[in-house]
């Protein structure tokens, strides 16, 4: 088996600076402090992933699973340790989905093809099974900014998976999205997986992440807490949040 | 190795950069007509005006004042404005950029593009104002090429730069356009470098616009061939600039995508 995502000792810190502006700079300046807050994001993650399997990412809001994929993606670079990854890598972001709002979803699929690197005839090739997959026949020709967050989501993750990538990072983009459609996603991711293609995933749906990885990783402030069995794993994350309820 | 590697990668990428210069072209030049009508009629009527207010001052230094005002203007023109277009290139975008990996240089490479286009305009128009003014024709205007090529690798180390800082510092644009007064001070866009004092002279050799304007007016007001130190000096601002836009843009690329 190949790795297709290694992770070692990747940290990434925040230099923030102070609050008051200038007045806190000259004050520190003046006792000879540090000039620049700095906010630990990610501390000491490594991991790694192998070609044709599935992990997931589990954690409470803030512990830092977005920013980490964020650096798996290459969108931002580590402070320190390093991150190497093969092949094309396709992210599914909840908040971004890199859609431009005045075009159509059509054009969309052109755009997002183009910004992972296919061309336009590439992507027509294509453009009827994500179209028909997404369930957005009818919005072919709609700006996406008439479109619903569930349509958008839907159109996203139906590019990332018909697209050739070697790594599909999803972020929590199905949340948004019925039972019905995340369940056909989690059945696309599988047969994604055994076609060799490796599998990254966020979701705070357990069954979710039992059904589609063999192994989970809980972060915890930017830590990472547990890493195991999935099944394991989910049993923990559950078990010590109740436990501070 | 690693070149190869960039190469490929910026491969990869050419649809969705040609894309993006496409629609940029549009938003400047289709969509805005009256603005695209009055940004190409903008230096013409300058160069009226200005002429008819100091081709006098300097008429024992300067023979043929439209064109040599012309040539400077379209020099500034194109420096000043391709930066100031640019610095907001990726903030612009950055709805794509946090979405997906994309080489960010791209955006600011498209925009300047955009201003070099428009710069192409104007050099095509020195001809006609050449023939009007009567100045002499030569084979030097086979340089005018090399002369933008060289200009574009400026402007493009130079846009990457601010478009670096640009996120992360306060009223950057309001801190660009005064420094970019005193430049043109410190440009001979109006005036020729001969008025300047000779003690003091070497100082405005340190700003780029000053060799390339000296280049352009060799070409089109005198006619004849730029000194090869004039070209090796430009060369060397081009590329050194270049280059350190690419570093600068390269290790600051972390800090601002946290500011777009």
């Amino acid at each position: 088996m190949t790795t297709a995502i290694k992770a070692e000792n990747v940290s990434l810190i925040y230099n923030v600076p102070p609050k008051n502006g200038v007045k806190d700079f000259a004050a520190r300046l003046i006792k000879r402090e540090p000039l620049l807050d700095k906010i630990e994001i990610l501390k000491n993650i490594s991991f790694t992933l192998e070609k044709g399997s599935a992990l997931a990412l589990i954690g409470a809001n803030g512990a830092g699973k977005t920013t980490l994929l964020k650096l798996i993606s290459g969108i931002m670079t580590p402070t320190s340790g390093r991150i190497v990854t093969k092949g094309c890598i396709s992210p599914v972001f909840a908040e971004n989905k890199g859609f431009n709002p005045s075009m159509s979803v059509k054009n969309n699929v052109y755009l997002a093809g183009s910004m992972h690197g296919f061309s336009r005839e590439y992507m027509k090739k294509r453009i009827r099974s994500i179209i028909e997959f997404a369930e957005l026949e009818e919005q072919l020709n709609t700006s996406v900014k008439k479109c619903s967050p569930d349509m958008t989501s839907r159109l996203a993750f139906a590019i990332a998976a018909f697209v050739k990538t070697d790594i599909i990072i999803v972020d929590e983009a199905l949340s948004v999205c019925g039972e019905k459609f995340c369940e056909k996603c989690v059945k696309k991711m599988s047969e994604m997986k055994a076609n060799g293609t490796a599998v990254l995933f966020v979701s705070y749906s357990g069954k979710q992440i039992i059904n589609l990885c063999e192994r989970a990783l809980w972060l915890e402030n930017g830590e990472v807490k547990m890493t195991d069995a999935a099944e394991n794993t989910c049993k923990a994350y559950n078990e010590f949040y109740e436990s501070l309820s | 190795m690693f070149i190869i590697e960039k190469i490929e990668n910026e491969i990869k990428y050419f649809d969705f950069f040609k894309r993006i210069l496409k629609r940029g072209f549009k938003r400047r030049f289709v969509k805005t007509p009256l603005k695209t009508a009055l940004t190409a009629l903008c230096p013409l009527l300058l160069m009226a005006l200005t002429t008819i207010i100091l081709s006098k001052s300097f008429e024992d230094k300067v023979d043929n004042y439209p064109l040599f005002f012309f040539c400077g203007e379209i020099i500034f023109l194109f420096l000043f404005g391709s930066a100031y277009s640019a610095m907001d290139s990726v903030k612009e975008n950055a709805v794509y950029i946090k979405s997906v990996y994309l080489p960010k240089h791209l955006f600011v490479l498209s925009s300047v593009l955009q201003s070099a286009v428009l710069t192409v305009f104007f050099t095509i128009i020195i001809l006609p104002i050449m023939l009007f003014t009567s100045a002499p024709f030569s084979s030097a205007l086979l340089l005018l090429p090399l002369l933008i090529v060289l200009m574009f690798m400026f402007a493009f180390g130079f846009s990457l730069i601010l478009a670096a800082y640009k996120p992360i510092i306060k009223r950057f644009r309001l801190i660009y356009l005064v420094f970019s007064f005193i430049w043109l001070i410190g440009s001979p866009v109006f005036y020729p470098m001969e008025i300047i004092p000779e003690k003091i002279r070497f100082i405005f050799t340190v700003n780029p616009a000053v060799h390339y304007m000296e280049i352009m007016r060799t070409i089109c007001c005198l006619g004849s061939m730029p000194s090869e130190t004039a070209l090796i000096r430009a060369s060397v601002y081009s590329l050194l600039v270049m280059l350190l836009g690419i570093s600068v843009f390269k290790a600051r690329e972390n800090k601002f995508l946290m500011n777009v």
